[in-house]
């Protein structure tokens, strides 16, 4: 790390890594080579103030600085800035809690009493640069539970009913339980949502977002269907065939949550996400649905790019869009004033894999050296 | 001494037979035997423009050109002299192709997961570049030219590599490139204890050195044969100069011992006494190469005891050209590895969650760390089919995390080739080596490949 502290004498004591201490700190600046704000917009020499683990100023340094309060510590970061990155959905922290198996609709369950903000997934989560996610059930119940949208450090839950896991097929369509058939899950769930009880009523009513499931050809398919004749529009997840449904998608305003690519994916992965680029479906990528680890967000950003993907929507598929879709874009993802001051500091451009993670900041508080 | 093999695909030309190049030590490009190379259309002659030539690691010319024909390059410079009809190619930067040292890029699925492999298996008689075509089309695309590739990955003994292009043609450059072990790894369900894998390990050294007696009575009897064939031929001479006598003298003994009735015993002639050769046994021949530095031996080996077992066991083998594969537990023995030049070809991708124990520790910063003891790095895409097309993305991700750019293309360029030894016809920019090439818009290993020169044609990205 080449971040240089200026004078301040306060100021190791305002980056103490406790979140609780220092989102009640003084405010401090950090001003970078170059700050991310959001997609391809890039600020050169810029600064952020935060004050509250919130961002509270964004701007040129040349602009900025000398307005600052003179006894405003002031890290000085040689490299680039940007939100910390947002997983559009994951299981970190679930342990074996993801799924209850006792029924094949769980849709009172809150995932969130499950999570273990300590647990090593979650720990490898922040250490590669992932400050938030939407935590959500896997995919073995036909309606899986509520998902939540939670911080990568202290367990913190930032919106506790973010979506309705829904699933039309395999795992979820078990022999040895009801519904045993793909045509019997869609069955049940139109039933529940005509009766509008619950969790099925909080999403039609639009208080709950809706996220389903899928993964082969035909699930996709399905659940498209689905939701235009239940009238839902939410995103599906685990779909990275998604791209060859690209028009039928953005018809029915459907948004999409897939893996991130990895080393070795096969081309259609890639081929997929520049068919929804390029029909205007909103896509991120999450890991609930992948034996890849957290770092594979920002690589498979970065393998996107380098398959033609243009470098914002690849940024926001990490960051804006993902927390969007998981249920926190009013707060994570973007550098912006009023958002939560979830950090991201490299050694350069943070969609080149030649660039390493640093530093992470949440709500303000310096978290961890990155890996 | 390897047979090096590459087909030339020439546009607009067509050969009767394709040239059978071969190489000696050293780096500099030899055609020992070029028979019947008949061109019959004028193969089109380029011209490469490019703001910066990489033609070798940490040196490039600025604003330079390269002239390529027939897939060779015939010179490189700030200014060559090329026919006004050459085909003019502009680019940020021309460099020579990636070479994938760790890969099963065309090779046959089934042949990769073969157990059954042995010293003699060829991974070349696997080849298959038609059913996955897609994979070799990706990777050339992304700059990887060059791929070795393996049979037998997780077999005890995986038998000899082999050195694949991706060229559209397809071609073996070299089937002979390694000889391949594994050891330590949990393969295919078959775990053994500590004990079982040392020993393992430990058998690796004294299988290789079972080789250096069986060339040893090979040469020897090879001696006795010269020295018999000499006497036979002195003998021979010598009856030809004196035949008249020598029979004359025959005849009379024949004589004595009828008038005596005794039996004639003629004299015994050295043919009754002529070396018998040694049992064939093919493994040993192919181990004895391995022990004299013939062909590198490559080892996928990853715990630190069978890291420890392994140098061991090889370590009274000076020729042996040992390459570790994976070595994960590595820097314990970097020192070791420094001394003996024992490179190392690594995967650098993060730790995650790994399933073994001895796969923990296996992070993006290996690379570096070993580059710092003075261990020489390759990188592969370990053993993949479909993560060829990533070497390069690889190779950013070692050297974010302390691999030093240098040291990164040089693994990927002409330290690959070296280690295969394809060095002298591969791996650099330079006049009378093979045009397997890349131009790129921007840097060899953060830009994207706008061009390919492979197996001598221009592909257009």
């Amino acid at each position: 790390m080449r971040n240089t502290l200026l004078i301040m004498a306060g100021a190791l004591a305002c980056l103490a890594p406790s979140a609780s201490a220092q989102t009640e700190a003084e405010p401090y600046a950090i001003t970078a080579d170059n700050i991310l704000v959001d997609g391809g917009e890039v600020l050169q020499d810029g600064l952020i103030v935060i004050a509250g683990g919130k961002i509270v100023q964004v701007g040129l340094e040349a602009d900025l600085k000398a307005g600052l309060h003179k006894d405003m510590p002031v890290l000085d970061h040689e490299g680039w800035l940007s939100a910390g990155l947002v997983a559009a959905n994951g299981s970190m922290g679930l342990g074996s809690g993801v799924d209850d198996s006792t029924s094949a609709f769980t849709e009172s369950l809150l995932v969130a009493e499950s999570f273990n903000g300590d647990h090593s997934s979650v720990v490898a989560a922040r250490k590669a640069g992932v400050t938030s996610f939407g935590l959500t059930t896997g995919r073995s119940n036909v309606a899986g539970g509520q998902g939540s949208f939670v911080k990568t450090d202290g367990a913190k839950v930032v919106n506790l009913r973010t979506h309705l896991t829904l699933c039309m097929g395999p795992p979820a369509i078990q022999s040895r339980r009801y519904p045993t058939s793909y045509s019997g899950a869609v069955n049940a769930l139109e039933k529940r949502f005509a009766a509008g009880e619950g969790a099925f009523g909080a999403v039609t009513a639009g208080k709950l977002g809706v996220t389903i499931a899928v993964g082969a050809r035909h699930e996709i398919d399905r659940a498209i269907r689905f939701c235009q004749k239940a009238e839902l529009t939410g995103t599906l997840r685990g779909a990275n065939r998604a791209g060859e449904f690209a028009d039928r998608l953005a018809e029915a305003k459907l948004t999409v949550i897939m893996d991130a690519p990895v080393i070795g994916s096969p081309k259609w992965h890639t081929d997929s996400i520049n068919s929804l680029a390029k029909a205007g479906v909103p896509f991120a990528f999450g890991l609930a649905d992948s034996n890849a680890g957290a770092g594979s967000l920002r690589l498979g950003a970065s393998l996107a790019v380098r398959a033609g993907l243009d470098r914002a929507t690849a940024w926001r598929a990490i960051t804006s869009t993902a927390a969007t879709l998981a249920g926190g874009g009013k707060r994570a993802g973007r550098i912006a004033e009023g958002f939560d001051a979830d950090i991201a500091l490299w050694s350069g451009d943070p969609l080149s894999p030649m660039t390493r993670l640093e530093s992470v900041y949440i709500d303000g508080a310096l978290i961890t050296e990155g890996n | 001494m390897h047979a090096l093999k590459l087909s030339l695909s020439l546009t607009a030309a067509a050969l009767l037979s394709s040239a059978v190049l071969s190489q000696d030590e050293g780096d500099s490009p030899k055609t020992h035997e070029a028979t019947a190379l008949v061109v019959i259309e004028e193969a089109p002659t380029y011209l490469i423009q490019a703001n910066e030539v990489v033609v070798a690691p940490g040196k490039t010319i600025k604003n330079g050109q390269v002239l390529v024909k027939n897939g060779m390059i015939l010179a490189v410079g700030e200014t060559v002299t090329a026919p006004d009809d050459a085909i003019v190619v502009q680019g940020e930067t021309v460099c020579a192709g990636f070479m994938d040292a760790w890969s099963s890029l065309g090779i046959d699925p089934a042949s990769v997961a073969e157990m059954g492999t042995g010293a003699t298996t060829e991974t070349a008689s696997a080849v298959d570049h038609f059913t996955q075509d897609h994979f070799r089309v990706e990777a050339r695309n992304a700059g990887v030219l060059l791929a070795r590739s393996q049979v037998g990955k997780d077999a005890s003994i995986g038998g000899l590599g082999a050195v694949l292009a991706t060229s559209p043609a397809g071609a073996v450059v070299l089937d002979d490139a390694c000889l391949s072990f594994t050891c330590g790894i949990t393969r295919s369900g078959r775990r053994g204890d500590v004990f079982d894998r040392i020993s393992e390990a430990d058998s690796i050294g004294s299988r290789i050195a079972s080789g250096i007696p069986y060339r040893q009575s090979l040469v020897e009897y090879s001696y006795e044969l010269a020295e018999w064939d000499k006497a036979i031929a002195e003998k021979e001479e010598e009856l030809a100069d004196d035949f008249k006598k020598a029979k004359k003298d025959r005849d009379k003994e024949i004589e004595k011992a009828e008038e005596k009735g005794k039996e004639f015993k003629e004299d015994r002639y050295k043919e009754d006494k002529r070396p018998r050769a040694p049992s064939l046994d093919p493994d040993k021949a192919v181990f004895a190469r391995a022990a004299h530095g013939e062909i590198p031996v490559i080892v996928e080996v990853h715990g630190t005891q069978e890291l420890r077992a392994l140098l061991a066991s090889t370590a009274d083998l000076p020729r042996l050209r040992l390459v570790l594969l994976g070595a994960t537990h590595a820097m314990p023995f970097a020192e070791q590895l420094a001394a003996r030049r024992i490179p190392v070809i690594v995967r650098p991708m993060a730790a995650g969650q790994p399933a073994e124990p001895e796969f923990k520790g296996h992070d993006l910063g290996l690379a570096g760390r070993l580059e710092g003891a003075g261990v020489q790095v390759l990188i592969g895409s370990g053993g993949s089919v479909a993560g060829v097309r990533d070497l390069p993305v690889l190779a950013q991700m070692a050297v974010a995390h302390g691999l030093s750019e240098k040291a990164a293309f040089e693994a990927l360029t002409i330290g690959a080739a070296r280690a295969f030894d394809i060095g002298a016809d591969f791996g650099t920019v330079e006049a009378g080596k093979h045009a397997e090439l890349i131009v790129l818009n921007g840097s060899p290993l953060s830009g994207r490949a706008t061009y390919v020169f492979t197996g001598g044609e221009l592909v257009e990205l």
